[in-house]
């Protein structure tokens, strides 16, 4: 695949699923959409204002307790990581993330408690940050997602896909009745990360 | 023959189905040029690269599902047949058909 690293995380991540907390807060999107004057309207993606003004469903996010979610915690060590966030993402029937490129505002890290931001970064357009996504289920009928020109739907638990999403397109969404989950891993590449995406198996 | 014009908006989508209305072929003709992250498949393989009037025949048993994540409206037409060969023009005269019946 172009653009895209694929990688196998085997673990039984169902037991941890079912503490999915929708926990990510939508104050700033809020306090930005209803600012008649548009001032801070550059910070926010143009996908998630597109979504946002067309009434277009948005997946629903939720960071993950360390706590109730040991297996999924592990993958911020696996991974390598620095200033790791880890989050939940769940996609109900009719939910898209539509087609975008990511930018990294630092009021993506801020919800979280736990993460500190340094000050000296951007507001957004986050260069120094990556992501990763790990599907912790088989895909379900009409769930779909989009990398550059990949559109897949042949996933299966455990699949993983590093991809440049400041710079790559993509996208993702469900039509079906089973939600779709996807496992958003965010931090700081190190040299650790770039040997755990050298190899293409990992156990947890 | 059942025609309908469907338009797809960014989000849009048909839940999977195997809703024949009672017919043995789907057809799907084809508005507009493929686009990246716009899904439609049948029995879980995914079509693309349509070009624009082409058509796309499935059959009864076989699951549909389609989703438009793209930033731009798709749109497209679907008959329910019996008749395995159909063509464009038999869908846009049977569109026409029911416009004249709505007039």
């Amino acid at each position: 695949m172009d653009n895209v690293i694929r990688l196998k995380i085997h673990a039984d991540f169902e037991p941890d699923l079912a503490a999915y907390e929708p926990n990510y807060g939508r104050e700033f999107m809020d306090r930005v959409m209803s600012d008649r004057n548009k001032t801070q309207w550059n910070k926010v993606n143009s996908h998630t204002m597109f979504q946002y003004t067309n009434n277009v469903l948005k997946n629903s996010r939720g960071f993950i307790n360390p706590n109730k979610m040991p297996t999924l915690e592990k993958l911020r060590l696996l991974t390598g990581m620095d200033r790791c966030q880890l989050m939940l993402l769940k996609y109900d029937r009719g939910e898209t993330c539509l087609y975008h490129v990511d930018r990294m505002p630092r009021w993506d890290l801020i919800n979280n408690p736990n993460d500190t931001i340094p000050d000296d970064l951007d507001d957004f357009d986050n260069h120094q940050y990556i992501r990763m996504l790990i599907m912790p289920r088989d895909r379900a009928p009409g769930q779909y997602m989009q990398f550059g020109d990949i559109m897949l739907n042949d996933w299966k638990a455990g699949d993983a896909f590093y991809y440049r999403g400041v710079e790559v397109y993509h996208s993702a969404g469900v039509c079906g009745y089973e939600p779709r989950l996807a496992i958003r891993i965010t931090g700081l590449r190190t040299p650790k990360f770039d040997q755990f995406i050298s190899c293409k198996d990992h156990y947890l | 023959m059942i025609v309908d014009y469907i338009t797809q908006i960014p989000g849009g989508f048909e839940t999977p189905s195997n809703d024949y209305k009672g017919k043995r072929y789907r057809t799907v003709l084809f508005l507009d040029d493929f686009k990246i992250a716009q899904f439609y498949e049948v029995n879980n393989v995914l079509i693309r690269n349509w070009k624009k009037h082409e058509l796309f025949t499935s059959e009864y048993g076989e699951e549909y599902a389609s989703m438009n994540l793209s930033l731009v409206t798709r749109k497209f037409c679907v008959a329910y047949h019996d008749n395995r060969k159909i063509s464009m023009l038999d869908i846009i005269n049977k569109l026409q058909e029911n416009i004249g019946d709505i007039q």
